[in-house]
């Protein structure tokens, strides 16, 4: 597999960035009128919207997996065994696909 | 943007709702991104060089990194960013029809890596290895590793 964003430094980024946000959210709550409650928001926001985003493509890839199955096994080709195992690793990948500190809950 | 309706109405697409109060709308539209209603002058600097961002929404934006702060940029494949923007949206990469195609493509002696190569892609800018059993186990034995020189450090004369 590509080992795009499989790397700790990698999570120690995006972390990096959340925060980020957040301080900015704090330097608008004192310094705008009607700002108050931003940076909490962002910590509830972020959470949720992380987990949803971690389940949708879960959901995704297992639906893309169940589509090939479906094809495979309906024509039986000459390497339809081959591919049921690769599918099968994909698939046992599908439970990593989360946020680093955002698990689904 | 997903966090200000977020901010306005209190619920996200797949029903959280939010306990907070809510921000008006009228922040977001009178202040995150209005010229003519700008923060202070001499806030402290987005990142180290940064002008004086005056807008809110420049300064969010500047978070994620630009030509002239790399920091915080993930230089990736341009078509795994697509797919990344498109899971971040809660949209399919790639209509599903399409991805039939692919398969009944690679079942008439067409290339399998064509919708494999794919499903990885999609899987690997979420799959983190610290998510992973191995990578927990990697941890631990290190953690164990002073401990394990301390006895063998007692062990040898």
């Amino acid at each position: 597999m590509f080992t795009y964003l499989n790397r700790p430094e990698m999570a120690v980024n995006f972390h990096t960035v959340i925060a980020n946000i957040r301080a900015q959210l704090v330097l608008f709550e004192a310094n705008t009128v009607g700002g108050a409650g931003l940076a909490d928001k962002w910590d509830e926001f972020i959470r949720a919207y992380l987990q949803e985003v971690a389940r949708y493509s879960q959901t995704y890839v297992s639906d893309r997996i169940s589509q090939a199955t479906f094809y495979y096994v309906r024509t039986f080709p000459a390497n339809a065994q081959q591919v049921y195992l690769a599918l099968a690793d994909i698939a046992a990948d599908i439970p990593t696909m989360q946020f680093p500190g955002y698990p689904l809950t | 943007m997903k966090f200000a309706e977020y901010c306005v109405t209190n619920a996200l697409d797949n029903g959280v709702t939010s306990n907070i109060r809510a921000i008006s709308a009228a922040w977001f539209n009178m202040v995150f991104n209005n010229p003519k209603n700008l923060l202070p002058a001499g806030l402290p600097p987005a990142f180290p060089e940064a002008p004086d961002y005056r807008m809110p929404i420049d300064r969010v934006f500047a978070m994620f990194g630009n030509t002239k702060w790399l920091e915080p940029f993930v230089l990736a494949d341009s078509g795994m960013n697509e797919i990344k923007g498109k899971l971040a949206g809660l949209k399919p990469p790639k209509n599903s029809k399409n991805f039939e195609v692919a398969v009944l493509n690679s079942i008439s002696g067409g290339d399998l890596a064509q919708w494999m190569g794919y499903l990885h892609k999609v899987i690997s800018p979420l799959a983190f290895y610290l998510n992973r059993f191995e990578f927990h186990l990697l941890i631990f034995v290190y953690s164990l590793l002073p401990c394990l020189l301390t006895l063998i450090d007692l062990r040898w004369p």
